[in-house]
């Protein structure tokens, strides 16, 4: 290891106040700028936030998240794989609603219909009707508006969007 | 494994066990001990100052009510820090990528010291953008990295890379960080 990787990985220790800087690391780091500048680095990002730290009343944090804890019951034991299921199903149908086409046109014109569902929401299979049809019915309007070109992620829906989502599977 | 640290207190291990038997004195005891820690990580990733409260909550909600998630190879505040850094990624999104640092969220010394204050302050940031400019591991490696001491191997135990993986972008950040700072 250069001493250049030993003052590195030294640094955040020293900036810490858990360790010194011995007479040589001091002297390599007068006469190294990368080091020097590295150095600086870790002591400003060392001391970042203690503002935000030290505003932060723990005792009422800690009396509202146990009063959540207490108001808002754990999910049932086994029903998170049921859920997570739902969930994705849920978000394929969403993405694929929202954008008003398949991923690849090509195939879409191409594939039989079955095939086609299978290929685009497999997860489609391990719903029920009802579950299918609560998620069809949180998705309304026209399927034009909706179109867009570049693929959307989950992050790109509305909080109301992603609510219904979570709703239609019963999350 | 020791219930109790070198300083004589409790172990988070032991604490959390404490808690899932039914003891909240524990929770408070683990919100007290890694608050104003996760505070400093939320804030410096990014968080708006008058957000910090309701991310820190959400934090340690999320955290004790899936504490089967927690295996105990990397610390609990390592694994704090993961939830944290998803509830930011998630908020960033509904955002739309947008990034809001006002200036009521700078670091505010209050010190004897105007002219250091203010030069710690322009510092700090600064740091603070070059921070949200860099990729989200990067990021959260260099904080923890250099806000925790934490060692590689945990780091990339928290966030489900390798320490060698770990030691890359920290030091892409510490490189990106030097430039953006200059």
């Amino acid at each position: 290891m250069t001493q250049c990787a030993g003052l590195s990985d030294r640094m955040p220790t020293v900036a810490a106040g858990r360790s010194e800087w011995s007479g040589e690391e001091l002297a390599h780091l007068e006469a190294c700028p990368d080091c020097r500048a590295e150095w600086a680095l870790v002591q400003t990002a060392s001391t970042l936030g203690t503002g935000a730290s030290t505003a932060l009343d723990a005792d009422r944090v800690s009396a509202r998240v146990m009063a959540r804890l207490r108001s808002e019951p754990a999910p049932r034991p086994g029903s998170g794989a049921a859920a997570v299921a739902t969930l994705l199903a849920a978000a394929a149908i969403a993405l694929v609603v929202w954008t008003g086409r398949a991923p690849d046109q090509t195939d879409r014109r191409v594939a039989p219909a079955a095939a086609q569902s299978a290929l685009l929401v497999p997860e489609l299979d391990r719903l029920s009707a009802g579950e299918l049809t609560d998620v069809l019915e949180a998705f309304d309007g026209p399927l034009s508006e909706r179109s867009s070109v570049a693929a959307p992620t989950l992050g790109d829906l509305s909080d109301h969007e992603l609510e219904r989502v979570l709703r239609a599977g019963g999350v | 494994m020791s219930a109790m640290t070198e300083t004589g207190q409790p172990t988070d291990a032991f604490l959390i066990g404490a808690y899932r038997a039914g003891d909240e004195r524990a929770a408070r005891q683990l919100v007290t001990r890694h608050g104003a820690a996760l505070a400093r990580f939320l804030y410096s990733a990014g968080a708006g100052r008058s957000d910090i409260d309701d991310f820190v909550q959400e934090t340690f909600f999320r955290a004790f009510r899936k504490l089967d998630g927690w295996r105990g190879d990397a610390s609990f505040r390592s694994w704090l820090f993961t939830i944290a850094g998803n509830l930011l990624r998630d908020d960033y999104r509904r955002r739309k990528g947008r990034v809001i640092l006002s200036i009521e969220d700078r670091d505010i010394a209050d010190h004897a010291d105007p002219e250091g204050d203010l030069a710690a302050s322009d510092a700090h940031e600064r740091m603070r953008n070059g921070l949200a400019r860099l990729p989200r591991l990067q990021r959260e490696v260099f904080l923890l990295r250099v806000q925790g001491g934490t060692e590689y191997a945990e780091i990339a135990s928290a966030l489900g890379t390798t320490p060698g993986a770990a030691r890359v972008h920290y030091h892409h950040a510490v490189r990106k960080l030097k430039e953006l700072m200059q």
